[in-house]
């Protein structure tokens, strides 16, 4: 392999490395997720094993701590 | 006489360092991955000796107390004239009977200083053996810091087979990670599985791998439904292939479609998986069993 270092290969590899599970529970409700978080809410997703993943809007920064 | 002596040179100066090195290094990582052609194999041999052969010969000369270890080599002073002499005797049985004597004292300084040699030789050849193949074995782990990406990518890894990579979980840090691979053949069937193992030939191309959970998809049975507007659920197609592995052989596939799962992924490549998914930013926090993390 001399047309790319190993270390962009392994970048590009890297990408969406995820478990299956999540995946799919991503790519089969994301019209729930979207729906939640423009009404501000979170999702939970649980995967097989005991995973929790808590997808939530971006808080906006607290003004009381702006400058 | 004389190529009997260069024999044994090259067999315990050249061969045995170059054996001891790659018996240690492959116990990290399989040799065949590096590819190459004469040349650089040769320079690569060369790079590895010299490091072992220059502190070697530092101990020997300098370092007291190792210089003596494990035989006793005296008479230091003695080591030119010793060698001059040995190898007018090896190249001519004249100037042997001449020496007499001085030749037989000679040549028990020698091969005791050469044993001293050898032996720290031989001890730096492995750790070096076993430094290199610890640093290219943690290629995963060791990766994120930019001095080491420079290192593997320059030297460890130039002239790597790319199957390594792309089929195995070697540049994951989780050595867990399981590569997924869909696999299109030439007579036009579609099998998925784990890719277990892979075979590549010397000069680092497939040649085939093996799958395991190996499912092949049912084209004609799809085809047939599809047509008759019964607007079918790909997953029902896809059947188990019986045996517990699947080998295809490199030359009948077409098409390769790979994905990787870390049981673990990092926060931040989940993080940025949901955000290209959903093109918005978001929030997430992600737990394992064993874990909580929050971005």
């Amino acid at each position: 392999m001399t047309a790319t270092d190993l270390s962009n290969l392994a970048d590009l590899l890297e990408e969406d490395s995820i478990p299956n599970w999540l995946r799919d529970q991503i790519e089969h409700r994301t019209g729930e997720i979207l729906n939640a978080l423009k009404s501000g809410q979170s999702v939970h997703l649980d995967g097989p094993h005991g995973e929790q993943l808590t997808i939530g809007p971006i808080t906006p920064p607290n003004p009381a701590h702006a400058t | 006489m004389i190529a009997l002596a260069a024999s044994l040179v090259l067999a315990l100066y050249v061969v045995v360092p170059g054996l001891l090195f790659r018996s240690i290094y492959r116990l990290f990582i399989p040799l065949r991955i590096v590819s190459g052609n004469t040349t650089e194999e040769a320079t690569r041999a060369v790079m590895t000796n010299v490091i072992p052969l220059t502190l070697a010969l530092l101990i020997v000369w300098y370092v007291p107390w190792l210089d003596n270890f494990p035989v006793h080599a005296d008479l230091p002073e003695l080591r030119a004239q010793d060698y001059k002499l040995v190898a007018s005797c090896i190249y001519s049985e004249q100037q042997c009977n001449a020496a007499g004597q001085n030749f037989w004292a000679a040549l028990n300084r020698t091969w005791r200083r050469q044993t001293v040699f050898l032996f720290w030789f031989y001890l730096l050849t492995a750790g070096t053996g076993f430094g290199i193949g610890y640093l290219a074995g943690g290629y995963g782990r060791f990766r994120s810091n930019r001095f080491y990406r420079w290192f593997a990518d320059k030297l460890l890894f130039s002239r790597i087979s790319e199957w390594h990579p792309l089929l195995t979980a070697f540049v994951f840090a989780d050595k867990n990670t399981v590569v997924r691979a869909n696999v299109l053949t030439v007579t036009d069937n579609l099998y998925r599985g784990v890719v277990s193992e892979h075979f590549v030939d010397s000069d680092g191309k497939l040649t085939g791998l093996i799958l395991t959970e190996a499912l092949r998809f049912d084209r004609r049975s799809f085809l047939q439904d599809k047509d008759a507007k019964l607007s079918p659920e790909t997953e029902a197609y896809w059947h188990s292939v019986p045996g517990a592995k699947l080998y295809v052989f490199a030359d009948k596939i077409v098409d390769l479609n790979l994905n990787y799962e870390s049981p673990e992924p990092s926060l931040e490549m989940v993080e940025k998986y949901i955000e290209r998914w959903l093109e918005r930013p978001v929030q997430v926090e992600y737990s394992t069993p064993k874990t909580k993390r929050k971005s």
